[in-house]
């Protein structure tokens, strides 16, 4: 038998022992699909959550700066 | 406004095309590497991502597809390394039923899989997995290549040598057994 006669019959074998044959969902497997789908588009996505402006990391650069310049001051 | 709801209904439009389908394919996809009762949860995470990252997507159902993949390949890992602090996460095939031969089927190919069965544990994650991709999951080098983020020469030759490595382990875990033909020039000397 050639390579590829025995290539396909190892892949017919291998597609025989699939833990996940091919199969439609069932009823409440699609309803629990549907369910996630629409608790997904619930969610924001990347570019629709609002992006951090610099101005609050700033004001914390800015805090920590001064607490530890307060450190060094206070005994 | 009218613009952003406009473009908001396109990107959902799109986001539910990709998730009817590929969700069938990414389930099976997944259970194949863990137990069915976690499966559905790591598709959800998968489309989670799709949606946040839906520009990232490939435009192409096929090129889609894969990116999932690679994206429940990932989030696979990253669960199975959180558990068994191992990075492989391998592909399982289903057991053989003693005694329950489909009767229409060629005695080597029932032969052959039971030959199969044996051997598949004996491959290494890596090999069961390049397999899993072309034979289970039928996708073409490129689109495993996307899933494993390899390139596709580099994909074709880890496939040959999982073939060539699951060959020898059927070779050795049947040697002694009234071998089928289909292996019949492995066993030659």
């Amino acid at each position: 038998m050639n390579k590829h006669a025995t290539q396909a019959m190892t892949a017919a074998a291998i597609r025989d022992l699939d833990p996940a044959p091919a199969a439609v969902l069932t009823t409440v497997e699609r309803e629990r699909a549907e369910a996630t789908l629409a608790r997904i588009l619930g969610t924001p996505g990347d570019d629709q959550v609002p992006e951090e402006s610099g101005r609050p990391r700033l004001r914390r650069v800015l805090v920590l700066a001064g607490l530890a310049l307060t450190g060094v001051a206070l005994p | 406004m009218n613009a952003d709801t406009s473009a908001q209904r396109e990107r959902e439009q799109r986001f539910r095309e990709i998730y009817d389908s590929a969700y069938v394919d990414l389930l099976r996809f997944v259970r194949r590497r863990v137990h069915a009762t976690h499966a559905e949860d790591v598709v959800g995470e998968v489309m989670l991502v799709a949606w946040r990252r839906l520009d990232d997507v490939p435009a192409d159902m096929s090129a889609a597809r894969a990116w999932l993949f690679g994206v429940a390949r990932k989030t696979l890992h990253n669960t199975h390394r959180r558990e068994t602090k191992h990075d492989a996460a391998a592909v399982r095939l289903a057991e053989v039923r003693d005694g329950l031969g489909d009767p229409g089927q060629h005695p080597d190919l029932v032969a052959h899989r039971v030959d199969i069965a044996a051997a598949w544990p004996l491959l290494s994650a890596t090999h069961q997995e390049a397999i899993a991709l072309s034979v289970l999951d039928g996708l073409n080098a490129s689109e495993a290549a996307t899933v494993l983020g390899i390139s596709p020469t580099a994909f074709r030759l880890r496939l040959s040598r999982a073939r060539r490595t699951l060959r020898r382990h059927v070779h050795s875990t049947s040697a002694g057994d009234s071998a089928p033909g289909v292996f019949s020039s492995d066993r030659s000397p």
